[in-house]
């Protein structure tokens, strides 16, 4: 007597037996491929080959709903469980890569582990992808069965066009847009950094990749000017002693700034000069302004203990590359200190040269890329220890081209986000 | 400069929103529907002056004001009732909105009381169009969320009280006022719940990729908090699809809103107590 609901494994149609035997397939043979082909990295290939894979994918996966609807296999792919089987599948493989350290390259992991050789797990880990998910078999296998769930259910739902599936189609169709964009885009993304030194003479084309290897770029990249804003330098205590630095009490930050008074803890404190450019003068031995190069954030400075009487005035100083620091010594292990100020913005104004010669001046400022010929320009960095003064800037280059691809679909998901929030789960 | 207009703006918006919030709540037995409509009316007066304060320093300032934490709370007291009102006109959420303008109030005051850390300046990266949407998203999101589950967990609990011995004592003693009937109508409500929440978890995601693009070229990272943010969001689709295919399955629903709630709890609170997730640019020290 066989029972009422009990089903033949495999028998059609499928639902979330074969589902599962189906993820466990994908997943042992992506190990076994993993396995096989070693430190082989998996990426798509460069334009234009990705573009041909990509397309001949989609095509085919409309071809297949539309000619073919009625297959059974067709149809599972197509329907929930299938779809609450590969979201499952992808969110065990997020989990996978969310736990583990992920290094793209057998030395940084190295590196990152602090040791010669790998041992224990972390072979199997290595070995089987999992410390470089994004270019593993297994992740592709992830990928795969999300986009065949997404694809087939999007053109299912879209032909006929109804209205009442408008959100739908946002949504999922958007998703499928951003995954496939993001796959196959990170063949053809170039991220590199370049640095460059004040100067004509230090033009250079040399980019490098996060891997460190270099890259010449078909233009080169000359340093004219570094400039930086700073926001007002702050005033802390610090006990020499215990080498620590404090801000008052109440933790809101003092200022420097011209002609103030204020108090910090139980000091009454009075910036009688302030000079966001100054350095010393030799004769007078005090800080001067100025607008030379070098110089130099300093205040003169008058502390009163409220409790004590105690009297300290004096310069104080944050320094820089080419001046020491000055602090105000309040007893034997007490000081107030200026910290160095923080950086308000920072930009470098370039030259770009292409190979036919033609120059291009840019502004680049942080937060502020500039675009040029395809290829998006970020200031990353300068020299710390100089500050103001650094005489090289670090840039962050970067090719996207299917971005805008990505930025299509994730349009879509805003738009289906609005509209899933507009008409929510409403029962009629 | 700017702030010195700011008294008479921020006690006009406190005064309509806490005068309209107060209107939303009080039940009246007639004229509900005039009550409600003056109350959101006052609401959208109050949300109004803040935007105009906003306006009205963008011009003196010559600059969006986006570079300074004052400000940026600023936006805080203009958005959150902004799309608590709109939510409220939608779904008549009255609990949201009040949340909302709660959350409003809350920035305003602090922005009152504490004028000295205007001008606590923000760092580069922090001061991008994106910076306030992202949170802003978030932050209704997770409310959202965690009402659900709210929702969801007193569901189950009538499910199964119901009918019990201490559901008939709490009948008597309450003389019938207190539900004790399971009713269908809260795990639909919690299903509703999800679904606006999740709308603005989507949002949430994407304004921080646009952000992480803008700011430091890449619009994904797997950074911890991305990490998790993005597993959250893939549980709760996980159970929007599961609730649509097997609306009868109300136990295994309720599981995989629950951990899917617990999930949003670390990315929210958790990853700040990982040592993975230590040097993540979403752990404020």
């Amino acid at each position: 007597m066989s029972k009422k609901n009990s089903k033949k494994i495999f028998a059609h149609p499928w639902k979330y037996k074969e589902g599962f035997i189906v993820t466990g397939i994908l997943f042992i043979l992506s190990i076994i491929i993993e396995l096989a082909t070693g430190d082989f990295v998996l990426t798509l290939p460069k334009f234009p080959s990705n573009w041909a894979i990509i397309l001949t994918f989609t095509s085919l996966i409309v071809f297949l709903q539309i000619y073919l609807k009625d297959n059974k296999i067709i149809q599972w792919l197509g329907s929930s469980p299938a779809a609450i089987v590969s979201i499952l599948y992808v969110l065990f493989l997020s989990i996978l890569l969310g736990l583990t350290p992920q290094l793209n390259s057998k030395e940084a992991l190295l590196q990152y582990l602090n040791v010669t050789e790998l041992s224990g797990k972390w072979v199997y880990l290595y070995k089987l992808g999992i410390t470089n998910m994004t270019e593993s078999w297994l992740f592709f296998s992830g990928m795969l069965f999300i986009l065949f769930t997404l694809g087939f259910v999007t053109v299912k739902r879209s032909i006929p066009f109804k209205k009442k599936n408008f959100g739908f189609i946002l949504n999922h169709f958007g998703l499928y847009l951003v995954l496939i964009a993001a796959v196959a885009g990170t063949s053809d993304k170039q991220d590199f950094a370049v640095v460059v030194n004040k100067g004509e003479q230090n033009t250079t084309n040399v980019a490098f990749a996060w891997t460190g290897e270099k890259y010449a770029l078909p233009f080169s990249f000359t340093l004219n000017k570094f400039s930086m804003e700073e926001y007002n330098p702050k005033l802390v205590f610090y006990n020499a002693q215990h080498e620590e630095i404090t801000h008052q009490n109440d933790n809101t930050p003092f200022e420097f700034k011209e002609n103030t008074k204020g108090e910090f803890d139980d000091w009454q404190i009075e910036v009688s000069q302030y000079y966001e450019k100054a350095w010393i003068d030799t004769a007078s031995r005090a800080f001067v302004k100025t607008e030379d190069l070098g110089n130099v954030q300093a205040a003169y400075i008058i502390a009163t203990n409220k409790k004590t009487n105690k009297k300290a005035e004096g310069w104080v100083s944050c320094g820089n590359a080419f001046f020491p620091r000055a602090n105000l010594v309040l007893s034997n292990n007490e000081y107030f200190v200026m910290l160095e100020p923080e950086a308000k913005r920072y930009l470098s104004n370039i030259d770009i040269t292409n190979n036919q010669g033609e120059k291009t001046n840019l502004d680049i400022e942080v937060n502020k890329p500039k675009k040029y010929k395809g290829w998006k320009i970020y200031q990353s960095g300068y020299n710390e220890e100089m500050g103001k003064w650094s005489t090289s800037s670090t840039f962050q280059i970067v090719r996207d081209p299917w971005l805008p691809v990505v930025y299509i679909g994730l349009f879509m998901l805003l738009a289906g986000a609005v509209y899933i929030f507009w008409i929510g789960k409403e029962k009629k | 400069m700017g702030w010195i207009n700011f008294p008479v703006f921020s006690y006009t918006a406190l005064a309509t929103w806490l005068i309209g919030a107060i209107m939303l709540l009080i039940p009246l037995k007639k004229n509900q529907k005039i009550k409600d409509i003056i109350a959101s009316s006052l609401i959208g007066i109050g949300t109004l002056t803040i935007f105009l304060f906003i306006l009205n320093l963008w011009i003196l300032l010559e600059r969006p004001p986006l570079r300074t934490l004052g400000e940026t709370r600023l936006w805080y007291s203009f958005f959150l009732p902004f799309v608590g009102l709109i939510t409220y006109l939608r779904w008549k959420y009255k609990w949201f909105i009040s949340y909302s303008i709660f959350l409003a109030v809350l920035f305003l005051l602090i922005n009152i009381l504490k004028p000295e850390i205007h001008s606590k300046t923000l760092m580069p990266a922090l001061q991008s169009v994106w910076f306030v949407p992202h949170v802003i998203v978030y932050i209704l999101s997770y409310a959202l969320l965690a009402m659900s589950s709210v929702v969801a967990f007193y569901g189950i609990l009538l499910k199964y009280f119901e009918n019990s011995n201490f559901a008939k004592n709490i009948e008597t003693i309450s003389k019938g006022r207190v539900n004790t009937k399971f009713d269908l109508k809260y795990l639909n409500l919690a299903d509703n719940l999800v679904y606006l929440g999740f709308a603005f978890l989507t949002m949430g995601l994407i304004f921080g990729a646009m952000w992480a693009k803008e700011a430091w070229g890449n619009y994904w990272t797997w950074d911890p908090k991305e990490t998790w943010a993005l597993l959250t969001w893939i549980s709760y689709i996980l159970y929007m699809h599961f609730r649509h295919a097997h609306k009868e399955k109300v136990n295994t629903q309720l599981w995989i809103l629950s951990i899917s709630f617990i999930v949003l709890l670390i990315c929210w609170f958790g990853i700040n107590y990982l040592p993975s997730a230590a040097n993540s640019v979403h752990v404020y020290s």
